[in-house]
């Protein structure tokens, strides 16, 4: 069982720039976290803070209630996978995952147990007398992967881990990686830059921005709620300008181009206040151009095909750049470019960052 | 490929027949001096034939039969030793620390090592006589062990860094660390292995540099402290012959050295790119 990993109020300065500022961190026992953010928005370095490979300005970290801020990496009894494998690359794959069971002098056979259980579970019992050079990049992290659990962790902490794999080895190892944590109930915090792996793979997000937590929350809640700008333009595809609010008939509306959409009236939206609107292209669809007086009126400049879904770039006049609008591919069949449309927003779907 | 097809067969064969003679031209120069010095220290006699009357091994006898030239011998391997052990001693650790903790002194470090060796032998011995010797009376083979330690510094370095920079050393050592190593481990099974390669190339070289060195060993060793080049080259004076075995001998030495460390550089090349960067 996964351990429970708590963090609160961890800085961290370099130089003169707040790496890490005031983030406060709670994983549940079992549960996949994410870290995601740009880089250079502290998520690494809060990872080295919890694997206790960098000491902390302010805040203190526990693990399973045990505080171990001042307890050396080597002692907090953690796995860490990092973006570059980090092989021994004088062992081989057999030698690299029985490191940390050698180093706890446990008895030889129950090594040798333990490491041909790990080859199996990472699917690498053929190359267990390979040296690093001789693996493909994904064995190499399937091998990483394998050393850190060894020595059965209850918290395992992975930097960037699929970002040097090619796109077919990234999809399949996150899927064997999050099964595997699903099996074994790991503590799981994972580093990414990458939002799309993050959706895929954790129970919850943590958005970081310039050192600290902008967001936190579920995948879902994260696409459909991004509660920042910054989240917002982060996480998945979105139709964003900056804008002004208006009453039109006692409504608040904002201006788009030339056209004007009604919102919902959530939270005080004072008139004349500049806003960032946002909302998702699969939440707008196409109406009879005639009677959508609240809609886009716009030409299509380009439609590509997607798969299961078609993605229309829409001019709209007077507004700078085209809309994206996401239609299921068997509903957008019959467009084509340069016909006219009406695209309809719900006024719910639209998010207002002030 | 193209360029060479079109060329006409005759052409070609030219070009062959000059690589060839140019090969067997520097081969010659550089070979023919050796084989005579060779043939001389086997040689009973050899002044009015082309190749020596007869052969012994009587100069190689001599040599070792001479208490004095196997002092010389063991001194230069003494020296040669005690170079070895202060050397690794003093790079290893500060190559460590700035490769896993201050890699911004690197610079510093590498002027600092190709200091003594921009410096001529002569002004170095010189000096270190001057500030060490004349006025504290500091032992002379103590001395000369630290200058040739000094002039060795740059291949020391230049060998030990290549090996650290082959690999991530500091990703490996925080590996190492989050799977439970204190630093006596990390230090066994992460750093030595790592850089063995790197540390043999180095006492390789350095070992083929202090073990004929001349100049310092004359100015600092003096007469009291001859070592082996010293007696090679006043063997000069006394018997031309046994100059020539002490020749082949020191060049002999340097052979091995040289070949076990192309030896060691191939294996090391063939275990290859550790890392995938």
């Amino acid at each position: 069982m996964g351990a429970r990993l708590q963090a609160v109020g961890l800085e961290k300065e370099y130089g003169a720039a707040m790496a890490v500022d005031g983030v406060d961190l709670d994983a549940r026992p079992g549960e996949f976290v994410s870290l995601l953010g740009p880089s250079g928005c502290g998520k690494t370095t809060s990872l080295r803070l919890i694997a206790g490979l960098e000491r902390p300005d302010a805040g203190r970290i526990t693990i399973d209630g045990r505080d171990v801020t001042d307890v050396p990496p080597q002692r907090r009894g953690l796995g860490m996978v990092f973006q570059q494998y980090a092989l021994f690359p004088n062992l081989n794959a057999y030698e690299n995952i029985a490191f940390a069971l050698r180093v706890r002098r446990l008895p030889k056979a129950e090594v040798e147990r333990r490491v041909a259980e790990l080859l199996a579970v990472v699917h690498l019992e053929d190359a267990a007398g390979r040296y690093p050079h001789q693996l493909s990049g994904g064995m190499q992290q399937r091998v990483a992967l394998a050393r850190a659990l060894a020595a059965e962790p209850p918290l395992l902490l992975l930097d960037e881990p699929l970002s040097a794999l090619d796109a077919a080895i990234r999809d399949e190892l996150r899927t064997e990686l999050r099964r595997l944590q699903r099996a074994l109930e790991l503590t799981v915090i994972y580093v990414t830059h990458d939002q799309a792996e993050a959706m895929a793979i954790s129970d919850r997000i943590v958005v970081m921005e310039r050192g600290k937590v902008n967001q936190v929350g579920s995948p879902q809640e994260l696409y459909d709620r991004p509660a920042t700008r910054f989240a917002a333009g982060f996480i998945g595809a979105s139709n964003r300008r900056l804008t002004t609010v208006e009453l039109v008939a006692g409504h608040p509306t904002i201006r788009w181009g030339d056209a004007r959409l009604p919102i919902a009236r959530n939270g005080p939206l004072p008139p004349g206040s500049t806003v960032m609107a946002a909302w998702r292209p699969e939440a707008a669809t196409l109406t009879d151009a005639g009677n959508a007086a609240s809609a886009l009126h716009g030409r299509i400049e380009l439609i590509t095909f997607l798969g299961p879904i078609t993605r229309l770039d829409v001019r709209v006049p007077g507004d700078d750049e085209p809309v994206l609008v996401d239609l299921v591919s068997t509903a957008a069949a019959h467009l084509q470019t340069g016909q006219s449309v009406a695209v309809s927003i719900p006024p719910d779907a639209i998010r207002i960052y002030a | 490929m193209a360029v060479l097809a079109r060329q006409p067969a005759g052409a070609r064969r030219w070009g062959q027949i000059v690589r060839a003679v140019l090969i067997a031209a520097v081969v010659l120069y550089l070979v023919l001096p050796l084989f005579s010095t060779v043939l001389f220290s086997l040689a009973t006699a050899w002044s009015k034939t082309v190749l020596p009357e007869g052969y012994t091994l009587n100069a190689y006898r001599e040599s070792f039969a001479d208490p004095q030239i196997v002092r010389g011998i063991q001194r230069s391997l003494t020296a040669t030793l005690a170079t070895l052990l202060v050397g690794l001693a003093l790079v290893v650790p500060a190559l460590l620390y700035v490769h896993l903790r201050a890699p911004h002194f690197k610079r510093w470090l590498e002027f600092l090592a190709i200091v003594p060796w921009a410096l001529p032998g002569v002004v170095l011995a010189l000096a270190v006589i001057r500030t060490y010797i004349s006025p504290y009376n500091v032992s002379r083979p103590a001395v000369l062990v630290l200058t040739y330690t000094l002039v060795s510094l740059p291949f020391m370095f230049r060998a030990i860094d290549a090996a650290l920079s082959a690999v991530d050393l500091r990703t490996l050592v925080e590996a190492a660390q989050t799977l439970g190593a204190g630093w006596g481990e990390i230090g066994r099974r992460v750093i030595l292995p790592n850089i063995a390669a790197g540390m043999l190339s180095a006492s390789l070289l350095v070992a083929a540099l202090a073990s004929g060195e001349y100049v310092i060993a004359r100015l600092l060793g003096g007469t009291g402290w001859k070592t082996f080049a010293l007696y090679q080259a006043e063997a000069q004076f006394t018997d031309g012959r046994v100059a020539a075995a002490l020749a082949v001998l020191g060049f002999g030495f340097t052979w091995v050295v040289s070949m076990a460390l192309i030896a060691v550089a191939g294996r090391r090349g063939q275990a290859g790119p550790v890392m995938n960067k």
